[in-house]
């Protein structure tokens, strides 16, 4: 990682974790959902951007983790161990659904990924002995916000450091190649099968965790939040508006749209989803390989030195 | 045993519902190779459209069917010039990812915006017809009417597809694109038209919809999803597969409804999607 680079990150890192001491509770609660939001995101690029498979299930594991925490929780089970049952259930059950799923390409994973995220909605509301139904579930409020939020910032930050790992990795290359090409990336040895689960299993661990810490700190979900649009479209719409498949998209993505959605929120509080869909068609249609992509942010990428994975500049990552 | 047949008498109309409203996403998919996410969409508008017709042209559905298709086979061709002509040439992979942004995003922004201007309350046409009474049998008119509405439309269908240089051109373009190409199809046309076509059948489908159920602006991906899982057990450009893929659907829902409880049939649709996508790993193109 370059030294501009390593420094702005820092400074961001500084800022967020400073906010408690130094912002309103608006400041933390925007911090705390931009950090929610990164995590999903950074997550979710690293299967729908180095593997190039779109998940639009990738809500699933967050709505999974929630529904975990708050059943462990409300059975007396220690918030930082339900912690961890979320992220193992949402890892567990990723691992299961990979082995079908990732029977099927392109558009039609795309499609098999959203039904599962469907299926699982109607099992949350029909299963109201376990989770609570279509009310929802709750449980009792903690007196401080402060170890939530630095929670998320862990998580953020974990997931975003994953995302770079992979990308810097071995690993990472397997991805790669399986995205441009799958059959030559078999008949050179690599065992996509199993790259795939893993890798898909390794994606949906913070989702989980994130989960987890959202139903702690609002102690409340109901099927609508946890599988619904906002959670599993907002990843993927952030990873593309930013630039699948690039060090740097998720990270300007998710801010970028963040504070737009913040902006709208307090001046008009609608139309947020409206939005979502105009900056995806926009970004669909005039640059598909998002925003760190397009020739302003080129120069900037360039001007900060970061480092050129598998063909950036060339534009054989992501959309192209 | 008569509740039984009654179910499905009622999956029956519901089927025919699903194949109309799925066949056109099946087409345009054949032709244009690109999986429109937001036709579930022009369902609800076109059931929308219907409804203000009805309340403030006093037009009944049956009517306000044919005027609701010409309106949205235009909104379908704008759509089309707008957006959809702008991917061509990129590669598979491009297309793939720009065409879920484009068509996911612009469901989004369809609902939304539909949401935002009509409050989003569910709204159904107040269409309302007295019931034919035969020996103890009681038949309601309104579903008779819109039963023999479907089924002439599908004939229709059928014929024009099998029959007219038009509907024979549309099904050679989901065959074979090249082999279209080679004998003289103008595939940008057909696909253009096709695209408008389909949307104008699923407008006028909503229609019926509105009138039989009711809609609501955030229906649309649930409902696409839906047609996903008819074509996907029909096979794609299809008319008798969109038929038989959504009767079994509207039965499977009917009959999981009357034994386990209405609020497992949402389920049934993505669960047979699911399955299907499954058994047939090649995806919706059987033959491809």
């Amino acid at each position: 990682m370059s030294r501009p680079y390593r420094a702005l990150l820092t400074a961001l890192l500084l800022l967020a974790a400073a906010t408690p001491w130094i912002g309103s509770r608006y400041h933390v609660s925007f911090m705390f959902f931009l950090c929610m939001h990164l995590a999903l995101t950074a997550t979710y690029d690293i299967v729908g951007g180095y593997m190039g498979y779109v998940n639009l299930g990738h809500g699933a594991f967050f709505g999974l983790g929630a529904y975990v925490y708050g059943i462990g929780v409300r059975g007396g089970v220690h918030p930082l161990i339900a912690l961890g049952l979320a992220a193992l259930v949402a890892g567990l059950v990723a691992r299961l659904i990979a082995v079908p799923v990732f029977r099927l390409r392109g558009v039609y994973f795309a499609i098999g990924t959203f039904g599962i995220l469907k299926l699982l909605e109607v099992l949350a509301v029909n299963l109201g002995d376990v989770t609570g139904g279509t009310p929802g579930l709750s449980i009792p409020p903690t007196p401080s916000t402060l170890p939530t939020f630095y929670l998320m910032l862990g998580a953020a930050v974990a997931a975003v450091a994953l995302n770079a790992g992979v990308a810097g990795s071995r690993l990472g290359l397997g991805l790669v190649s399986l995205r441009e090409d799958e059959e030559v990336a078999e008949a050179s040895g690599i065992d996509t099968r199993r790259l795939k689960a893993n890798v898909f299993t390794l994606s949906a661990l913070v989702p989980g965790l994130v989960g987890g810490i959202y139903m702690w700190q609002l102690t409340y979900i109901n099927p609508p939040t946890a599988f619904g649009f906002e959670q599993s479209f907002a990843p993927v719409i952030m990873a593309m508006l930013g630039g699948t498949g690039t060090l740097a998209g998720p990270l300007v993505g998710t801010i970028f749209l963040t504070l737009i959605e913040e902006v709208l929120w307090s001046r008009l509080g609608y139309l947020q989803l409206a939005m979502y869909g105009a900056v995806l068609v926009f970004v669909g249609l005039v640059m598909p390989g998002g925003l760190m992509r397009s020739r302003f942010f080129s120069r900037a990428y360039r001007a900060l030195a970061l480092p050129d994975h598998y063909g950036y500049r060339a534009g054989a990552g992501g959309a192209r | 045993m008569s509740a039984l047949l009654q179910i499905l008498i009622g999956a029956g109309l519901q089927g025919a519902l699903y194949a109309l409203g799925a066949i056109g996403l099946s087409l345009s998919f054949g032709v244009l190779r690109i999986m429109n996410l937001s036709h579930g969409d022009f369902l609800m508008l076109g059931g929308l459209v219907g409804y203000l017709a009805f309340v403030h042209l006093g037009l009944n559905p049956f009517v306000a069917a044919a005027l609701v298709g010409g309106c949205l086979f235009l909104a379908g061709i704008a759509y089309h010039e707008l957006l959809l002509t702008r991917l061509a040439g990129r590669s598979p992979r491009g297309v793939l990812i720009a065409s879920v942004m484009v068509t996911l995003g612009s469901a989004l922004a369809i609902e939304d915006l539909t949401a935002f201007f009509w409050g989003g309350s569910s709204i159904g046409i107040p269409y309302r017809l007295r019931s034919l009474v035969w020996g103890d049998a009681v038949f309601p008119l309104l579903r008779v009417l819109l039963l023999v509405a479907t089924l002439v439309l599908t004939t229709g269908l059928y014929f024009f597809l099998g029959k007219s240089f038009l509907g024979r051109a549309v099904v050679a373009s989901t065959l074979n694109r090249e082999g279209a190409l080679v004998v003289g199809i103008n595939i940008r046309r057909i696909a253009l038209f096709t695209f408008g076509f389909g949307i104008a059948l699923t407008g006028a489908t909503g229609v019926f919809y509105a009138t039989l159920f009711s809609i609501e602006p955030y229906m649309g991906l649930g409902l696409t999803l839906k047609y996903l899982a008819v074509i996907v057990v029909g096979g794609i450009g299809s008319l008798p597969g969109a038929l038989v893929g959504g009767l079994v659907i509207a039965t499977a829902e009917s009959v999981t409804a009357y034994y386990l409880g209405p609020h497992w049939s949402p389920m049934v649709a993505f669960a047979i999607l699911v399955a299907a996508l499954l058994v047939r790993p090649q995806g919706l193109l059987g033959r491809a």
